[in-house]
């Protein structure tokens, strides 16, 4: 019983963090059907801040996260107004294309700045502890509650405040949207920049528990569509419970199994997914 | 119509021109030219700095004195950008346009699996000066290309004899691989010397760009494991360990095959005391070569060597010693390199009938007091690990 438990934390721990790259993808999506292959090189880029912040500063990487949140809402925003937004209206194809330019650049960027080799700092929480013979060290548990912050934070903004009922009115229809008055574009631009926050903070918590390279963001990318597809394209909380379910499915099939079996299995239940419910576990009914 | 004819006849001379130069005999001041392609910039840049250096610094030492046979040497470098795919297009260049006799290796295992299939075809001997890969040569059989730095089938023999050593007590031994060529030819390779020694061993493989290693570090506590040594690369391990320190789990002894280099104290801080690692080679190293070497180094680009600096200088020694002994003969200078056993800074380059490299062994090395020293005698290693802090 206690390596069930363990094994339940240990994959509640790591699909939190997935839940958390899955959020930024499918909030850009059902707001503004935009597949933003560029969300790697956000998540990369909160790393990067924080590896910096701890490094030169000297202060606890838990300041990574308000700062990193910042730094990628600004950046966020500049991008939305300066390539998104110019892409509106135009075939799906070219916006994918022009945000798998954006990462192109964006990963380009990191490698000249930092170089190739990864970066990494040992500040932080120290230590774990136990519970009922299950061991757990604080920085999984200080990333477990920053992504059920994060995570709940989020989850409000779209389905209660004034702002999420813009997000939905946009994701359901642009144009009736705006004829109701709705304000579409502040709408894409918030929606944008709340994406490449969460991009960003997540990177930060990657970086607390992980190592930096230009391309961590990519390594997450790919699990992160799996979990939106899984989820339903566009569904928040879709993504949330795929991701909660990838992240068990991989900690139980890694121990039982092998890793190279997780994985495995984590793109058979995509197959699974896209053949039983094609518009994902929530999509249909909770499409924001 | 007069100056067309001129035009002829200029054009006339001139190729006739080219055709002179192209012919003349190759005279003593000629230099004998080498390529090599390196990853000057892009992921691979940090280290394979250290890799130009080598070469910079052996070419210097050869040409100041008197070249080989009396020729001096020029050595030809491209920036491959750390891709595998330039580095195939640049040999190309190196070969077919600039015409160099033999190829000093590019960066990184991959890197030198590129380039080897464009020296092969073309038939030009390349030493893999930083490649570690030993499948490399396993997949495939290659004439042309050797290698020049020790084998990573050997990744885990420092660590197994330390446990010969002093770990008479040690029952169940954990090896943690990738799932890739060079950490599975280890893994194998350490798996039957394990038993050899009486060990339960167990693998525990991954994928690779796996994020979580949770679940390998439960499967490894089950497996009760005493000792557990990591063959994969670099951030794997890193991410490996801290999963082990965040899980409580304290083996009595644990090797991870990059420990040694700098990065380890930073990501690990404390708790990186204990812990093995492997080294191709180490500026504290005190034979007569090494040190030698690491002066001259030190007084040219006033730092300190890396084991890619040490490695590009021994490639550096055995061309040397092929084209004094053959002359710029691709042909004399590839049985050459193939088959010759002699001493480098690395230690005694020999190779196997594969052309994998048999005589570079790596060191033991041990995080101590806040920094990885060499052991050249288990005995005197740091056991049992202290525990995580």
């Amino acid at each position: 019983m206690t390596l069930i438990l363990q094994l339940a934390i240990n994959g509640l721990v790591f699909g939190s963090l997935l839940g958390l790259v899955a959020l930024g993808l499918a909030l850009v999506f059902g707001v503004m059907r935009l597949v933003n292959f560029a969300h790697g090189e956000f998540i990369t880029l909160g790393a990067y801040a924080t590896y910096l912040l701890v490094t030169t500063t000297g202060v606890s990487p838990l300041w990574g996260i308000p700062i990193a949140a910042l730094l990628g809402a600004t950046i966020g925003l500049a991008v939305q107004m300066l390539v998104i937004s110019r892409l509106a209206g135009r075939p799906e194809l070219e916006a994918l294309m022009a945000t798998y330019a954006l990462s192109i650049v964006g990963l380009g960027l990191f490698a000249l700045a930092f170089g190739g080799d990864f970066r990494t700092y040992s500040a932080g929480p120290a230590g774990n502890v136990t519970l009922a013979g299950v061991v757990v060290g604080w920085r999984s548990i200080t990333v477990l509650v920053a992504c059920v912050i994060v995570g709940a934070a989020t989850l409000a903004l779209v389905s209660r405040a004034r702002t999420g009922l813009g997000f939905r009115a946009v994701a359901q229809n642009r144009e009736a949207a705006a004829a109701c008055g709705v304000n579409v574009v502040a709408s894409e631009r918030l929606a944008f920049s709340v994406s490449v926050a969460l991009a960003a903070i997540c990177g930060a918590l990657i970086s607390f528990i992980g190592t930096t390279t230009p391309n961590v963001g990519h390594e997450w990318l790919l699990d992160g569509f799996v979990v939106v597809i899984v989820g339903g394209l566009g569904s928040i909380s879709g993504a949330l419970v795929a991701a909660l379910a990838i992240g068990l499915l991989h900690s139980f099939a890694s121990y039982f199994l092998d890793d190279s079996w997780a994985q495995i299995m984590t793109y058979v239940l995509l197959y699974v997914a896209l053949l039983v419910r094609p518009h994902g576990l929530l999509g249909a009914r909770s499409a924001t | 119509m007069i100056s067309r004819t001129v035009t002829r006849l200029a054009a006339v001379a001139l190729i006739l021109a080219f055709a002179v130069i192209g012919s003349r005999p190759v005279t003593a001041a000629d230099p004998i030219k080498i390529g090599a392609a390196l990853s000057l910039t892009g992921r691979f840049s940090d280290s394979a700095k250290y890799v130009q250096e080598g070469y910079q610094l052996w070419l210097q030492e050869v040409n100041a004195h008197g070249g080989i046979n009396g020729r001096p040497v020029q050595l030809i470098t491209y920036d491959d950008e750390s891709n595998p795919d330039t580095a195939a297009v640049l040999t190309e260049r190196l070969i077919s346009r600039d015409g160099v006799v033999a190829i000093l290796g590019p960066y990184s295992s991959p890197i030198t699996d590129a380039a080897a299939t464009v020296a092969e075809r073309a038939g030009v001997p390349m030493l893999g000066t930083i490649a570690s890969d030993s499948s490399i040569w396993e997949r495939r059989k290659l004439h042309w290309t050797v290698q020049a730095f020790p084998s990573s089938t050997y990744d885990h023999e420092g660590f197994l004899k330390v446990i010969a050593s002093k770990g008479k007590a040690i029952k169940h031994l954990a090896i943690v691989y990738e799932e890739s060529p060079f950490s599975i030819g280890a893994k194998n390779w350490a798996m039957e010397e394990a038993k050899k020694m009486g060990l339960s061993a167990e693998a525990f493989g991954y994928a690779p760009g796996s994020q979580d290693f949770s679940s390998i570090v439960e499967r490894i506590i089950s497996s009760k494991a005493d000792a557990v040594s990591m063959g994969g690369y670099y951030q794997p391990s890193i991410a490996l360990t801290r999963k082990m320190i965040e899980r409580g789990y304290n083996p009595v002894a644990y090797h991870f095959i990059q420990a040694a280099d700098g990065v380890t104290k930073t990501a690990l801080a404390g708790d990186a005391s204990g812990i093995f690692g492997r080294s191709a080679w180490e500026s504290t190293f005190t034979d007569s070569a090494s040190k030698t070497f690491t002066a001259a180094y030190k007084a040219k680009f006033n730092r300190l060597p890396s084991y890619h600096s040490a490695a590009a200088y021994a490639a550096g020694q055995v061309l040397e010693a092929a084209i004094k002994a053959k002359g710029p003969d691709k042909n004399g200078i590839r049985d050459f390199i193939a088959t010759t056993t002699m001493p480098t800074v690395l230690g005694t380059y020999k190779l196997n009938s594969k052309l994998q490299q048999e005589g570079y062994r790596y060191t033991l090395t041990q995080w101590v007091s806040g920094e990885s020293k060499v052991i050249r005698d288990p005995a005197q290693a740091l056991w049992p690990k202290p525990a995580w802090k």
